[in-house]
């Protein structure tokens, strides 16, 4: 019996060390806020659970309304390539927030949008990108007082342990305009606007970069708020933007092909589009997501000469290839 | 995905459900990637000095394919790979190799300590090759 035991536990313990976790630094609900998760199974041939759990800001377990009932934690039996969409909503005049954690045992894609909503109407909805966590991480910012224009920082800590976080605000050319140090707290987050009393009140004007070294891996998120609009902007950890004019930015959630010029706060949607722009020794990187045929993606997909292709993590950067392989070597290109 | 020469891909996860992760005529480098449930290969390797280190292969029906003319290293060969790749659970084999060749293969996991070898690609054997190989692992 001890024996079985101990081989179901570690049976356990492998399929949990083997199992994908991704997060949403900010989920939020009511006051006319609505945030819509997608959950996509990538596993072919298994139907298998999503998890996804809801927290507060002080890493209680967060009860949210969606439209499954009212959970903390969300369980979606998806089959092969099946997307489940679960969508929180509230009839409270009270903004709620929190963040997700979303765990699946094989690859799952996940993907987000938050939509305000005044008097019924629609105002704003802007994709959300997950994050991973890690020990630094880097955001762009925007602030035009004048525009009523601010940036909001979300930070979480999925850490059993209380952590700190120092934010340095740096200008364009990275250069330290001022640096602050929050405390977040054990599966907890901090929140906060770029110009609230915590961060850098005195910022009026300024087009940068947050750069947040914490004290242990968390996951952080910017929101770019300006009046009632709002749009998500993504997070990098392994490289410094301001120093590397020779990055493509690509994302299947945020980016725009037509307007867009691959930058990391306007990045292009697809790698097709990024791989007509990138030359020799430039880097395409790839944020979270998932690159497929319905996000508009061309396959075969070719690795350009020097061009590095480079995801943000390969565990939340997901590439579903779609073409019929051949059985010669010249027409052997999928995806 | 197909490769120009020294094309690079890095940390991504890449999947396809009727056909191949990368196939690569020529040298590219793969590192940090997974390819998981591919229903060809996921690296197919026709030729090239291709080096694929810190890469995760299961579930896909052929791990890495070494065509005749490729020559790649997976660890511990001629073009300073590390290896760091595991190589588990894929359901023909996890490396088949087309022809006689000299492939690093160090410093990587497979389903068996030291890897299975076999002349046919099936059974989820390790390492396979119908005319014999000299691998070094």
């Amino acid at each position: 019996m001890r024996v079985a035991a101990a081989l179901i536990l570690i049976l356990l313990a492998a399929g949990f060390a083997a199992a994908d976790v991704q997060y949403l630094p900010h989920v939020v609900v009511g006051g006319g806020y609505t945030t819509t998760i997608n959950a996509t199974n990538l596993v072919p041939d298994q139907t298998d659970w999503i998890l996804i759990y809801f927290y507060r800001e002080n890493g209680a377990a967060w009860t949210v309304p969606t439209n499954l009932g009212n959970y903390s934690r969300v369980d979606l039996w998806t089959g092969p390539y099946q997307t489940q969409t679960v969508v929180l909503s509230s009839q409270s005049t009270v903004i709620e927030s929190g963040w997700a954690m979303v765990v699946s045992p094989g690859p799952a894609a996940i993907a987000a949008t938050y939509a305000a909503t005044v008097d019924a109407a629609p105002v704003a909805s802007a994709g959300v990108l997950p994050a991973m966590p890690d020990v630094w991480s880097v955001l762009p910012v925007s602030v035009a007082a004048a525009a009523s224009r601010d940036t909001g920082v979300a930070l979480v800590n999925p850490s059993k342990t209380a952590g700190d976080a120092t934010l340095e605000l740096l200008d364009a050319e990275g250069g330290v305009v001022g640096t602050r140090t929050v405390p977040v707290p054990a599966n907890g987050k901090f929140v906060g606007l770029l110009t609230g009393a915590t961060l850098f009140p005195g910022v009026t004007e300024l087009e940068g970069f947050v750069k947040i070294t914490a004290s242990q891996p968390m996951a952080a998120a910017a929101l770019r708020i300006e009046g009632r609009l709002f749009s998500t902007l993504p997070a990098v950890h392994d490289i410094l933007p301001w120093r590397n004019s020779h990055i493509i930015y690509v994302s299947p959630i945020i980016g725009q092909d037509s307007v867009y010029d691959g930058s990391f706060l306007r990045p292009f949607k697809t790698i097709r589009k990024a791989q007509t722009v990138a030359d020799r020794g430039w880097t395409i990187y790839l944020l979270p997501g998932l690159y497929s045929e319905d996000s508009g993606e061309d396959f075969p997909i070719y690795l350009k000469y020097c061009v590095l292709i480079r995801g943000a993590d390969a565990r939340s950067v997901f590439i579903l290839g779609g073409s019929t392989p051949s059985g010669s070597a010249e027409g052997c290109r999928d995806g | 995905m197909t490769g120009e020469n020294r094309g690079l891909i890095a940390d991504v996860t890449i999947m396809n459900p009727i056909g191949h992760g990368i196939y690569a005529d020529t040298t590219i480098g793969v590192n940090d990637c997974r390819f998981l449930h591919c229903a060809g290969t996921g690296i197919k390797l026709i030729g090239g000095r291709t080096v694929i280190t810190d890469c995760t292969l299961t579930g896909n029906t052929i791990g890495v394919f070494v065509g005749a003319e490729a020559d790649p290293d997976l660890g511990g060969g001629l073009y300073y790979g590390t290896g760091g790749n595991v190589l588990m659970g894929n359901h023909h084999c996890d490396l088949f190799i087309e022809d006689k060749c000299t492939i690093g293969l160090r410093f990587n996991r497979w389903d068996s300590a030291f890897p299975s070898w076999g002349t046919v690609c099936e059974g989820g054997v390790d390492i396979a090759s119908p005319t014999g190989v000299f691998y070094d692992h």
